[in-house]
């Protein structure tokens, strides 16, 4: 908890006349809190009189007092304590935290700390130690859960993405991710060091996030970072090794290899066109090579010509026997072993504070050959040189090494092949083998007996050895700043800050594998960026009275820059293995692109507070931004806050602890990316000599204004019980008007999308968060836990002039889109429908369901989303158990869809109701008899074939594939011991703790099944081959020397 | 002293971000990745690289069986129902639109004439976007004609009647034609190199093609459009075939060179239908067209049949002759031409030997092949079943069209449906909800979710969006 200095005007006063008050002894002492931390800055007065005096950095006071005089210790956060002064010299105090009292202060936006009770507005912060207790390296996976209203995109991290959060919806209408301000420096979500985050705060709402403007639309994540305090010294080391292994995979079936016919192929010798000696192969049993999907014979473990049999080396000619190899692709993923390593140094002294921090991850891939590589280095150093004046210096350099990261979605090699097309029967260790001593590649997936070339898949190790890349990305980010006391209640403050990245990736496609027609390439690609932001501000904070009064006035100039530079070999390489655009044998594509950007601001704040009672806010923000059409490149906002603590004006009692009633009004300007208001023309690829050119497809609009968006925002915050139990619940409405979209619309226009200015898309929400102390023993034990829930929804109210439907996203699979329609609920999943009748489905004639095109599948919004967290200590024990989950919203599976259809999962196989297998044909009583009736409501009694129902019926038939993305998802457990003090003290360890972690252990419920985790869904409304997720198990170490 | 220094900074650090605030940031937002001046020549390339596309696009040449599926059993068995032409609206349409506009503004029409004369350039845009137009229009039925185009104008085209289209496109390829001028020629053409003579021949074939269209739904204008056509000049011999050439490279590589070859899929081989009927007449067209399998035997693949029991090797694959990476295809021929004389005399609407005219078209079909001996052709039109006879001569024409417009996969499937013949058996079990080969395409999904009032009313009034809906020219 930060400490807040508070000094009364006549204090300082008193503290200059002293020397009047002769006959008074002088007291000194140390004021210490509960736990025996220092306690600089607490205020103790006379009672009856106006002197006092404060504790110094290091708690200690002197005060001159008449003898038999009464000293008053107060400090906020702590119940005050009244000391007579006797014939002592020395009064030495330990103060006992108020509960009913307890101060939570938080970081708001610029970094400003301000008391919660404050702030009108709904701010959740959460401290390091809660979001680092699994280790997890990226933020937004620690966040999951955590806070109302916050919603994680998830990513595998098998491919060491970084997931991104959205705040208040998935629907923010632009681009959504919040901003991440690190110390004050706006930089990206991947560039957060878990290990030195002090505490976090998410700025949800436009009150909230006023006064960062038109780019704080989708949020705000305020990070402070761990600083060194005075008077301490400090080495901290923090460890973790982690054993990580495939999460989950869909229940594949193993009676049926691969194929497209059940009845065996045998081999037919023709002498024509096969070599002699290949007539012993007379009559032997063949597969489809050429097929990536297992509708083949039954497995029956007769001996069977496998597809590498065909191949070089020692298995050709061998017949081996057709088995089940039910772990196949889980064999192919690695556990690897993987290290998280973090040391810190800080030192702070009366004029000083220095922290250094590094830390190293190794993050080794569970598919083979993948690994990431991450370094941080921070520096935290503040300078107090005159009295008044202290100079800071942030910085902080991170570098990120992806070797061979692999690829997701639908069609990747790995995982996209296993759960989407693929043989059942394959061992893996025969795709280890992927190249033949002459270098040409080997597969599962080839033309025939004589055509041994890939067909539509190498062997995922070709993939992963071969068709290798690399991705560097270096980034040097943090400010150098001047503070200036000017007065007790009155600083200026001067920034620079630089956010700064070098982003470097290349690929090859390996001569002679599949694609870029087997003759190889190679790609490259170079991005630079930078941010700079230079920033003034004037802070002042006074009591006048029972009136408290802070206001902010200041300005930024904000300059953002990319280039990026790419290039790519076209047509194959003209030298086989020699990987460089040079080798192109066409000409390369070669591409290099600018984008430049500045928005200035000048901005205030007002907050007034009475007596801890009322609070009032207000604000004002003015943006003029260079992407804008320079008529329209001026924006002025305003925000209003008030909000009362009821509690101050009742009694005190037991049971309320504390009550506040906040409201306010909020207004948040945004502009548009650059480029997108005058005409411009595209460079196509050269037809031989010919240049070629084309109009964009996206039409620019020089009429743009800045969107505007209003939000109401209402909340009640109540505690119980001496604060063990609480409750925060928050309202809003967000008004977007103008919201500047690239609206979809009709191509026959000759354009796809136009940037107009959208009538107003409204959005409304609730946030719950509700934390309880229930357990609180004598004998050490406590459980705490924090639920929060949220549920947000949003409507077009009015999109444009004779356009009313907003098309979110699609086509895909044929017909399935995903819509905001005028009046509609937003979201809306739009496609082929399999018809009911009274809640059954309907069937036809030949028992295949009846299906209706361009109907709605509900909305992709969930009903509500939230995380249940559980802290339990025990003595030195803790257990942290977090889980997460989200009910209702719809979402579609392609996985799910082509699992199916290329016979891979284990519900196209096993036995019917009647007991016969699913795939016998429909005349031997096999098949599927689906669950509906007829068009005249008789129960449906037509079985049909089991292939061609998931192979024709069932591909894109959106229905049958979308699911409720209902989850609850354990996410992360960690069991802690602190050793004991006694212990550490011989060997001058401050402190040490012992972990046992796990992330990621349990889907406990996942209503699609299959083997698949929604929460890491690539898109909200889709997935397809998404990459497994990934758990670990490990152990973390923590000292602090 | 230091104070005072220091709140100078400060004040003026505050006062800089004040002032530079409102300023109009110069040409910061004038994109430097793309040029701000359009270059029309580069524009009609870029429009030019989609005549391939709307020639060789696969599933019209399956419905016609010229081609059937090898190992994913689908488009031979109707699987997409709904097409996507909005590549071609906000592509190659709208491009040659913002030609045709660039050559009339004043504003602009002086440094467009840079890369052609006005004239010259709106008539070579005006043919080419009358040619895609009927390109749509024949497989999608009513669509978006004169309120397309119009990008913030009208976000919501309505549909128009496939009749009052063509009414249009007769006019606009009859004016373009008379449009050129003497002054400079076009520069970017990569079809016909900016030759006038053969721009007119291109437009003039269109109309006489398009004119036959109308042999059922209403053959007084046809007769009338064709006889005009013909009078204006049609292509006179093979030199004149409009063909689109692909280039040896990557980018600009011939479609099922790409699919044999670069991507190895091989998911297309001459059907079943299409060899076996010209093993029957002993065409000398079927080396040209279809390679031998791995046993040495032109075998199609059969078509339509899941699921499959062969291999790309055991069939016959379209002739390595005619998809080398830089092969051509055929976009208008002679034959064509002539076939359509030949229908057009044996319809009465021209004078002429049907007889001769179809003959004179088997031969430029040969020619074109590069197959034609002359005592090779005398034997083949002498075979009964090629053999001119007046009682059948229209599907005579129709069925050795049928051969002629191998891989124009487009006109093939629309000569089909507008002649029914060769008489072709639907594939076994149809994916589409239906049981016949399909005689429409469907709207992309864009339609009913971005344009749904003109959607609806367009399904009210033309029929079910579905592949069964006959477009206006396709009567019984």
């Amino acid at each position: 908890m930060k400490r807040r200095f508070t000094l009364p005007a006549a204090v300082i006063m008193l503290l200059c006349s002293i020397s009047l008050f002769a006959q008074d002894r002088t007291i000194t002492g140390k004021v210490i809190a509960d736990d025996g931390s220092i306690l600089p800055g607490v205020s103790i007065t006379v009672r009856g009189t106006t002197r006092g005096a404060t504790t110094d950095s290091e708690g200690s006071y002197k005060i001159a007092v008449p003898t038999g005089s009464q000293l008053v210790f107060s400090f906020i956060g702590f119940t005050n304590q009244e000391v007579t002064v006797g014939t002592q010299n020395v009064i030495d105090v330990r103060l006992m935290p108020d509960a009913t009292q307890l101060q939570e202060v938080v970081v708001t936006a610029l970094g400003i700390s301000r008391d919660k009770k404050a702030l009108n507005y709904s701010v959740q912060e959460i401290k390091g130690d809660k979001i680092t207790a699994a280790r997890d390296p990226n933020v937004a996976n620690a966040l999951a859960g955590k806070i109302a209203g916050v919603q994680v995109l998830g990513q595998s991290a098998a491919k060491f993405g970084t997931p991104n959060i959205r705040i208040r919806g998935v629907n923010s209408l632009t681009g959504g991710d919040p901003l991440y301000v690190v110390d004050g420096t706006p930089t990206d979500i991947s560039q957060v060091n878990m290990d030195d985050v002090e505490s976090l705060s998410v700025l949800k709402g436009p009150s909230a996030t006023a006064l960062y403007g038109n780019r704080a639309s989708g949020g705000v994540v305020v990070i402070t970072t761990k600083k060194a305090k005075s008077g301490e010294a400090k080495l901290d080391i923090n460890h973790s090794t982690t054993l990580d292994m495939i999460g989950l995979l869909p229940k594949f079936q193993n009676e049926y290899g691969g194929g497209y016919s059940q009845d065996w192929e045998t081999f037919s010798f023709n002498p024509a066109i096969h070599p002699a000696d290949w007539k012993a192969f007379e009559g032997q049993k063949l597969l489809d090579y050429s097929a990536d999907e297992s509708w083949g014979p039954k497995i029956d473990g007769s001996p069977h010509r496998s597809a590498f049999s065909w191949q070089q080396g020692p298995e050709f000619g061998q017949l081996t026997p057709y088995s089940a190899q039910p772990n196949n692709v889980r064999d192919f993923f690695n556990k690897p072993i993987s290290n998280n390593t973090n040391i810190a140094f800080s030192k702070g002294g009366e004029n000083f504070q220095s922290r250094v921090s590094y830390t190293h991850i190794i993050t080794n891939g569970i598919i083979p050959n993948s690994k990431q590589a991450k370094d941080f280095i921070s520096a935290k150093n503040s300078i107090t040189l005159l009295k008044n004046l202290t100079a800071n210096l942030n910085i902080n350099y991170t570098s990120t090494k992806g070797t061979n990261v692999p690829a997701d979605g639908y069609g990747n090699q790995t995982i996209g092949s296993f759960n989407q097309w693929f043989q059942r029967q394959l061992k893996i260790e025969d795709l280890k083998n992927y190249k033949n001593p002459d270098g040409t590649f080997r597969s599962w997936n080839i033309g025939g007996p004589l055509d041994s070339r890939p067909k539509y898949w190498d062997s995922p190790y070709t993939q992963m050895y071969e068709n290798t890349n690399s991705r560097s990305d270096t980034r040097l980010f943090g400010d150098f700043g001047l503070t200036y006391q000017f007065t007790k209640y009155l600083k200026g403050m001067v920034v620079a800050r630089r956010d700064q990245q070098q982003y470097k990736s290349d690929a090859i496609i390996a001569y002679g594998t599949l694609n870029a027609g087997g003759l190889g390439a190679y790609s490259n690609y170079l991005q630079n960026q930078r941010e700079n932001n230079y920033e003034g501000l004037l802070s002042f904070d006074k009591t006048f009275g029972e009136l408290s009064v802070v206001a902010n006035a200041g300005g930024n100039i904000r300059y953002n820059l990319v280039e990026t530079f790419g290039q790519a070999t076209s047509g194959g390489l003209t030298s086989p293995g020699f990987y460089n655009i040079a080798a192109s044998k066409d000409r390369p594509a070669i591409s290099n692109n600018r984008f430049e950007r500045r928005v200035n601001s000048l901005y205030g704040n007002v907050s007034l507070g009475y007596k801890d009672i009322v609070f009032l806010e207000a604000s004002l923000r003015n943006d003029w931004s260079s992407t804008l059409p320079v008529a329209n490149n001026s924006y002025l906002y305003p925000s209003l806050s008030g909000g009362v603590i009821l509690t101050e004006l009742l009694p005190r009692n037991s049971i309320l602890s504390y009550a506040k009633v906040r409201a306010g009004y909020a207004q948040v300007g945004t502009d548009v990316g650059p480029y997108q208001i005058f005409q411009t023309y595209t460079t196509g690829n050269a037809f031989g000599s010919n240049a070629t050119q084309y109009l964009p497809t996206l039409l620019p609009n020089a009429d743009l204004k800045p969107g505007l968006s209003s939000s109401y925002e209402a909340g009640l915050d109540m505690k119980f019980m001496n604060n063990r139990f609480g409750v925060e619940f928050t309202w809003y409405q967000n008004d977007n008007k103008n919201q500047i979209i690239p609206l979809p619309v009709d191509p026959t226009s000759g354009y796809r999308n136009a940037i107009i200015n959208a009538g107003l898309i409204q959005t409304k929400g609730l946030e719950l968060h509700i934390f309880a102390n229930p357990v609180k023993s004598e004998r050490g034990f406590n459980w705490d836990f924090d639920i929060n829930l949220d549920r947000n929804r949003s409507k077009v109210i009015k999109l444009a002039d004779g356009l009313t439907n907003y098309q979110l996203g699609g086509p895909t699979w044929r017909t399935l889109t995903v819509n905001a329609r005028e009046g509609e609920d937003w979201g809306l999943l739009v496609g082929k429908k399999i018809r009911t009748l009274d809640g059954k489905r309907v069937v036809d004639a030949n028992g295949f369901y009846i299906v209706d095109d361009q109907k709605s599948l509900g909305s992709v919004l969930p009903t509500f989303k939230g995380g249940f967290l559980n802290s339990f200590t025990y003595r030195n024990l803790s257990l942290r158990v977090n889980t997460d989950f989200i009910v209702g919203g719809r979402f579609f599976s392609t996985t799910r869809m082509f699992n199916a259809y290329a016979g891979l999962a284990a519900e196209t196989a096993g036995l019917n109701e009647l007991g016969n297998p699913k795939r016998d044909p429909v005349s031997a009583g096999g098949g599927v008899l689906l669950d509906a009736v007829t068009e005249d409501g008789k129960p449906n009694t037509t079985r049909v074939e089991t292939q061609e129902l998931y192979e024709d019926k069932f591909f894109a038939l959106n229905d049958q594939w979308t699911y409720d993305q209902t989850y609850v998802k354990l996410r992360e457990v960690a069991l802690g011991y602190n050793l004991p003090k006694s212990l550490l003290s011989r060997v001058k360890v401050k402190s040490a703790n012992i972990s046992f972690i796990v992330r990621n252990p349990l889907l406990i419920y996942s209503a699609v099944g299959g083997g698949l985790d929604i929460s890491e869904s690539e898109t909200f409304w889709t997935e397809g081959g998404q990459l497994p997720p990934v758990r670990s198990f490990g152990l973390n170490l923590r000292l602090s020397l | 002293m230091k104070k005072y220094i220091l709140n100078t900074f400060i004040v003026a650090a505050l006062l800089s971000v004040a002032t530079s605030c409102g300023d109009n940031f110069g040409t910061m937002n004038i994109s430097p990745n793309s040029p701000s001046n359009p270059n029309t020549a580069s524009i009609l390339t870029g429009a030019l690289r989609n005549v391939g596309a709307a020639v060789t696009g696969i599933q019209p040449g399956l419905y016609v069986q010229h081609f059937g599926d090898v190992t994913y059993i689908e488009e031979s068995r109707y699987k997409t129902v709904n097409f996507d032409y909005n590549g071609f609206y906000a592509g190659p349409l709208m491009n040659l639109q913002f030609i045709i506009q660039q050559n009339t503004d004043a504003a602009t029409k002086s440094n467009a004439a840079a890369t052609g004369s006005n004239a010259n350039q709106i008539a070579t845009a005006r043919i080419l976007k009358a040619y895609f137009f009927q390109f749509l229009t024949d497989r999608w039925g009513d669509i978006a004609y004169s309120e397309a185009l119009k990008a913030a104008g009208d976000f919501n085209p309505k549909f128009d009647k496939q009749q009052d289209i063509y009414t249009d496109l007769f006019k606009e390829w009859k004016e373009a034609a008379a449009q050129f001028d003497g002054g400079k020629t076009v520069q970017g053409d990569i079809l016909l190199g900016g030759n006038i003579a053969r721009w007119k021949k291109f437009a003039n074939s269109l109309r006489a093609i398009a004119a036959l269209r109308l042999s059922k739904v209403d053959p007084a204008k046809g007769k009338a459009e064709f006889a005009a056509a013909v009078a204006d000049g049609l292509l006179a011999s093979n030199a004149d075939n409009v063909k689109y050439g692909y280039l040896p490279e990557a980018n600009n590589e011939h479609p099922l060179y790409n699919n044999y070859i670069t991507t190895n899929r091989k998911d297309f081989a001459v059907a079943s239908t299409f060899v076996d009927y010209l093993n029957k007449v002993n065409d000398p067209r079927l080396p040209a067209i279809a390679d031998k399998n791995i046993n040495g035997a032109y075998r199609g693949v059969p078509y339509g049949v899941f699921p499959p029991t062969w291999k790309a090797q055991d069939v016959s694959l379209a002739a390595a002759t005619m998809r080398q990476q830089n092969s051509s295809v055929n976009v208008l021929t002679y034959a064509q031409v002539l076939f359509a004389q030949a229908e057009a005399a044996q319809l009465g609407w021209i004078s002429g030997n049907a007889k001769t005219l179809y003959e004179a078209a088997i031969k430029a079909s040969m020619e074109q092949w590069g197959v034609y001996t002359a005592d090779g052709f005398e034997k083949y039109i002498a075979q009964p079943e090629v053999a001119f006879t007046s009682a059948k001569a229209i599907e005579q024409i129709a069925t050795q069209r049928w051969i002629a417009l191998f891989y124009q996969n487009s006109e093939a499937w629309a000569e089909w449906r507008r002649t029914g013949f060769p008489v072709l058996k639907p594939a076994e079990k149809p994916l589409n909800g239906g049981t016949e080969i399909p005689r429409r395409m469907a709207y992309p999904t864009t339609a009913p979710t971005l344009n749904k009032t003109n959607y609806d009313a367009i399904v009210t009034s033309q029929g079910a969006d579905n592949q069964y809906t006959r477009v206006w020219w396709d009567k019984k």
